[in-house]
This record gives structure tokens, C-alpha cells and sequence, in this order.
């Protein structure tokens, strides 16, 4: 084989592994492709047609308009999934944080008791507990609340898990020096160690606005009134209600997934991280 | 509060000062214990305290109304010969195949997109799309391009010269739960691909270059070096997308409401049915217990696979 042919050799291997990337990234990519398209195309465009036009001819917003008018409370969807998501962040990384910090920093009696009682609720899911949880809220009142939504959901032994990790890994001598200086303990868990631990944070931050925004299940249950639905619910009610009208429901579809989009495309080095911290544990 | 206290007054310990030892001991308690509580107790309240009341309320009676009534095993032998019930653990465990199927493809996007190359990074962007997407969206999308007559798969068969007449993936009893499944790998590819890129991008290179030495081709390299070595994520792929495909609910729902018939009703729709439409609380919380069971027994299976592991 000359120098040549083996040159040859690598464009032709170079030029199908970009086929098969081209390939697999239309499976994937695609259906996001059509329904943006079909969301823009106007009432004399046949939005059956093959091959699919990428392209609009007559690109339209009214769409977007009129699924946001004809939803009832379809603006409203966007602001309860942002308060659910603020809320379910504000609890998750508070809480989990200072129980993570707790399980890595401090000794205390009964502490790996505690760790095993909290790893061991992973092995729960959440499907088999919602019967109970559903007459907790009940009980304590906050059925058809925001707070009902988020409780139940905002903290779990993985992000406590998460935190401990992080916390692991900062130096001892941090800690000394600051209780030398007089530091209480909170102020060395708030000032000194927490802020070391930003990636987790920025990541924890983006997985639980992520899951809070698409979770489905659990707000059906709670919320019972339009007025307070996610955007998930309020979608899957839109579905219900003009299964007929494909132009519509695409444009509804693409405004749920438009906030996750800009997150996710904004933040991606943050995912690769959150995905992967939870494997690597070993 | 502390009964040993000789300090009158709170300060700040100095480096060096001794202390009586119960009372520091007293203090690590309350200080570790004090950071604790707020997570907790969340986790109690919300997660084990109800998966104990689950478990009680599986062997009542109970309708949210009247109060429960203590029935016994009566739930489960019930379940054991209700026709609907079955069928949808056979479903649910048909969706486990998900996870065969997640495991082979996201690895070989792995091992595809594990390589320098010019925008390589966009396209490892482009597939990990789906999995960011809500669940609903993604179910609505899909239900479109499905759809028979005139969904966007069926008019590209309709191209092909061996295909005649539209085929039903979502309203044929056949094909109804297969096509669902189909999404649940097309949401879930990008995220395992991730864990895999973590895991193959973790082997010394020292282990493909000695098995290179020793004239291994590249798929003894694979076989022989690098899947062993992937092991653990193979393990973590393998649990993680097991218990999602057993708590399918999102797509089937809206895709296809279980039909046609109870063709791809999955038992967390069963759950949700007999709970919050028939208020069956006992019998609906019986059958999460089944659920809650599988998900324990698939567990330990897949520990056994980490055990394996560990021995060699």
C-alpha cells in the first residue's frame, strides 16, 4: 500500500463517520426541524405534504398567537412553571447543600446512619410513593398549590449525594484556618465552603430547572385548576382540545420547549458534568 | 440546654483552649444535626414516611373517604387475577427492552462521536437535544409523526415500492407500545452517550496502545480492552434506564392513553387510574407495591452484574 492509498483510505473513513454523524443527527435533530417549521407555516399550507417543506412559504407568528389566546391561562403556565422551577432550586440547592456539607464536613453521632437512610430512598420511585404523598399533601393542605408541587420533589438523595462529593474534595486546612480565626460554623459552611463548590451549584441549578419544567405527572395530580397548571399540563390540555389543529399544537410545542432550549444551549458544559457526576461514583 | 456549661457567656473557641469533652460532643451534634434537618426532614416526610404508608395502605381498603379497612393480602390476590393489572406488567415489562436496545446504541454514538474531529462537539450537542425537551413535547411531536394516514413516517413508507396502505403505529394493538418505546430511546440516547464519552474518555490510552502492540485489531481492542473497562457505566446504564422504563407514564399517555384498547397501558398508568379516577387508594397503592418489588429485584440483579465486576 503506497502513501497515497493510505491517504485515500483516511478521507474515505473521514467521509463516512461525518455520513453516520449526519445520519444519526437528522434522527435526532429532525423532529425538532419539522415542528418549528410546521409552528410558521399559514392556513393555505398543506402541512401534510411530502417531502415536508423545511421552509414556510407564508411564515406566519399567528400561530403562536392563537394558541397563546385560545389556551386559557397560557401565559399564566409560563409564570407557575417559573415560580415551581425558582422554588424547587431555592429548596434543592439550600437544603441539599447544607445536608451535603453536613455528611462530608462535620462528625457527628448518628451522621452514617443518616447517610444510609438518605441513599437508600433512591431505591424508591417517586410512582410508588405518589398514593401516599398525594394524601400527605393533601393533608397538610396544599393540594392545588405551588408548594404542593414543588415539596415533595425539591430535595433528593441525589443532589444531597451530589453535594457530599463536592464537599469532599476541598482541603481540611480551609476549614482549621477559618475556625482558628473565630469563624462560627455556619459562617465557615456559607462563606467559606459553599461558595468553592460553584460548578455544583451552576449544575444543580440547570438539572433541577430542567426536570422541574418538564415533569408531568406529579403537577396532573396536584394542581387542579387551569389557572394554576405548569406548562407541561397546560400542553398536554392544548393536545386535548385541538388535536385537530397541527399548526397550533406545534406552536404551543415549541413554546414549552423554547426556555429548556436556551438554558440547555447556554449551559452545556454544566450538563455533561451533571450527567456524568452520578456515573463516575463507581 | 447545657447542663455542663461553665462559660457564662457564648464566645468563639480559641486555638488551643481545652474543653470538657461532653460538651464539645454535645455541640458537634447539635451543629451537625442542625445542618441536616432541613433536607431531612423533607426526605422523611416526603419519601420514606409515604413509602411506609404505601405499604400499609396496600393491605386496606380505602377510598380517601370512609377510613381504611384492613383487608389483609386481599389486594394482591385480587390483583393476581385482574385481567387489566397483568396486562400491564406484561407491557411495562416488554418496555424493558428499552434498555437492551439504549444500551447497545448510545454506546456505539459513543464510541462514534469519542474521536477528534472537526465539529465533533456540535453534533454530540445536536443528539443530547431530546433529552433537555419536556416529556409532553416530545410525546405531542412524536404522536404527529406517527400518525396514520398522513404522518410524516408514514408518507415517506408510502415512497418505498413494499409498502402498501399507511401502517397504524399508534392505533394498531401491535405496534402501538413498540412505537412508544421507540421514543423513550430517542429521548434517552444523548444521555447515556454522555456517560459513556465519561466512561471511555476515563481508559488509559496505555491499555489501547499495548493491546495495539500485541497486534489486536480494532475490534479485539474493543472487545477485549475497552468494553471491560467500561463495565461500571455499563452497570449504571443499565440501572438507570431500567428504572425509567419501568416508570413509564409520560409518553404512553399522551400518545396513545393506553390504547388501543389497553394495548400500551403501562402499570403507572394503572396506578394513576386506580388511584386518582377511581379512588381505589388501597388497591392502586397494592399495585405500586408489585412496582416498587420489580424495581428491588432488578436492583439487585444489576448489583450482582457491579459484584462481577469487582471479582476480576
Amino acid at each position: 500500500m503506497t502513501l497515497r492509498d493510505l491517504k485515500v483510505r483516511r478521507v474515505i473513513t473521514k467521509a463516512l463517520l461525518y455520513a453516520v454523524m449526519i445520519v444519526v443527527a437528522i434522527y435526532t435533530v429532525g423532529p425538532f426541524v419539522w415542528a418549528i417549521s410546521t409552528a410558521f407555516k399559514g392556513p393555505g399550507e398543506n402541512v401534510y405534504a411530502f417531502p415536508p417543506r423545511i421552509l414556510p412559504e407564508e411564515p406566519t407568528l399567528s400561530n403562536f398567537v392563537t394558541a397563546w389566546q385560545r389556551v386559557p391561562y397560557f401565559g399564566q403556565y409560563f409564570i407557575n412553571s417559573l415560580l415551581i422551577a425558582g422554588g424547587s432550586i431555592l429548596i434543592n440547592i439550600g437544603a441539599s447543600s447544607m445536608a451535603g456539607y453536613a455528611l462530608a464536613r462535620l462528625q457527628f453521632p448518628g451522621r452514617s446512619l443518616a447517610f444510609w437512610i438518605i441513599l437508600s430512598t433512591m431505591m424508591i420511585p417517586f410512582q410508588v410513593v405518589m398514593i401516599p404523598l398525594f394524601l400527605v399533601v393533601l393533608q397538610l393542605g396544599l393540594l392545588n398549590t405551588h408548594l404542593g408541587v414543588i415539596l415533595p420533589t425539591a430535595v433528593t438523595a441525589f443532589s444531597i449525594f451530589l453535594f457530599r462529593q463536592a464537599f469532599l474534595k476541598l482541603p481540611k486546612e480551609l476549614e482549621d484556618a477559618a475556625r482558628i480565626d473565630g469563624c462560627s460554623e455556619w459562617g465557615i459552611y456559607w462563606r467559606i465552603m459553599l461558595p468553592l463548590t460553584k460548578p455544583t451549584i451552576a449544575t444543580m441549578v440547570i438539572f433541577t430547572f430542567v426536570s422541574s419544567w418538564g415533569e408531568f405527572l406529579w403537577p396532573l395530580i396536584v394542581l387542579r385548576s387551569p389557572r394554576m397548571y405548569t406548562v407541561a399540563v397546560g400542553l398536554a390540555y392544548l393536545q386535548s382540545q385541538f388535536s385537530a389543529n397541527l399548526r397550533w399544537i406545534m406552536a404551543g410545542s415549541v413554546l414549552a420547549t423554547v426556555p429548556v432550549l436556551i438554558v440547555f444551549l447556554a449551559f452545556q458544559r454544566y450538563f455533561i458534568e451533571g450527567a456524568t457526576a452520578g456515573a463516575l461514583k463507581g | 440546654m447545657e447542663p455542663h456549661s461553665q462559660q457564662p457567656v457564648r464566645t468563639a473557641p480559641r486555638a488551643g483552649q481545652a474543653r470538657p469533652a461532653r460538651r464539645n460532643a454535645w455541640r458537634l451534634a447539635t451543629v451537625g444535626w442542625s445542618f441536616l434537618a432541613p433536607a431531612f426532614l423533607l426526605i422523611l416526610l416526603f419519601h420514606l414516611i409515604p413509602a411506609a404508608y404505601a405499604i400499609i395502605l396496600s393491605f386496606t381498603e380505602y377510598d380517601s373517604i370512609s377510613a381504611p379497612e384492613f383487608i389483609g393480602f386481599a389486594n394482591f390476590r385480587a390483583l393476581m387475577k385482574d385481567r387489566l393489572f397483568v396486562n400491564a406488567l406484561k407491557n411495562t415489562l416488554f418496555y424493558l427492552l428499552v434498555t437492551p436496545v439504549l444500551l447497545v446504541v448510545s454506546l456505539l454514538v459513543a464510541v462514534l462521536v469519542n474521536r477528534r474531529m472537526l465539529g465533533v462537539s456540535f453534533f454530540r450537542v445536536a443528539y443530547y437535544l431530546p433529552v433537555v425537551t419536556p416529556a409532553v413535547a416530545t410525546a405531542i411531536v412524536w404522536s404527529f409523526i406517527f400518525r396514520s394516514p398522513n404522518g410524516l413516517l408514514n408518507q415517506f413508507l408510502q415512497q418505498l415500492p413494499f409498502v402498501d396502505g399507511p401502517i397504524h403505529f399508534l392505533t394498531s394493538s401491535s405496534l402501538a407500545l413498540p412505537s412508544v418505546m421507540s421514543v423513550e430511546m430517542w429521548k434517552g440516547i444523548g444521555y447515556y452517550m454522555v456517560i459513556f464519552l465519561a466512561g471511555l474518555q476515563a481508559i488509559p490510552s496505555e491499555l489501547r496502545d499495548a493491546a495495539v502492540v500485541d497486534g489486536a485489531n480494532a475490534v479485539q481492542e474493543f472487545f477485549y480492552v475497552t468494553l471491560p473497562q467500561l463495565w461500571p457505566s455499563i452497570t449504571f446504564v443499565a440501572i438507570v434506564s431500567s428504572m425509567a422504563a419501568l416508570r413509564a407514564f409520560d409518553l404512553p399517555y399522551i400518545m396513545t392513553g393506553g390504547g388501543p384498547g389497553h394495548a400500551s397501558e403501562t402499570v403507572v398508568m394503572r396506578i394513576y387510574t386506580e388511584a386518582f379516577e377511581r379512588l381505589n387508594i388501597g388497591y392502586a397503592a397494592a399495585e405500586g407495591v408489585i412496582l416498587f418489588l420489580i424495581t428491588l429485584g432488578l436492583s439487585y440483579v444489576n448489583m450482582r452484574m457491579l459484584e462481577r465486576r469487582d471479582m476480576t
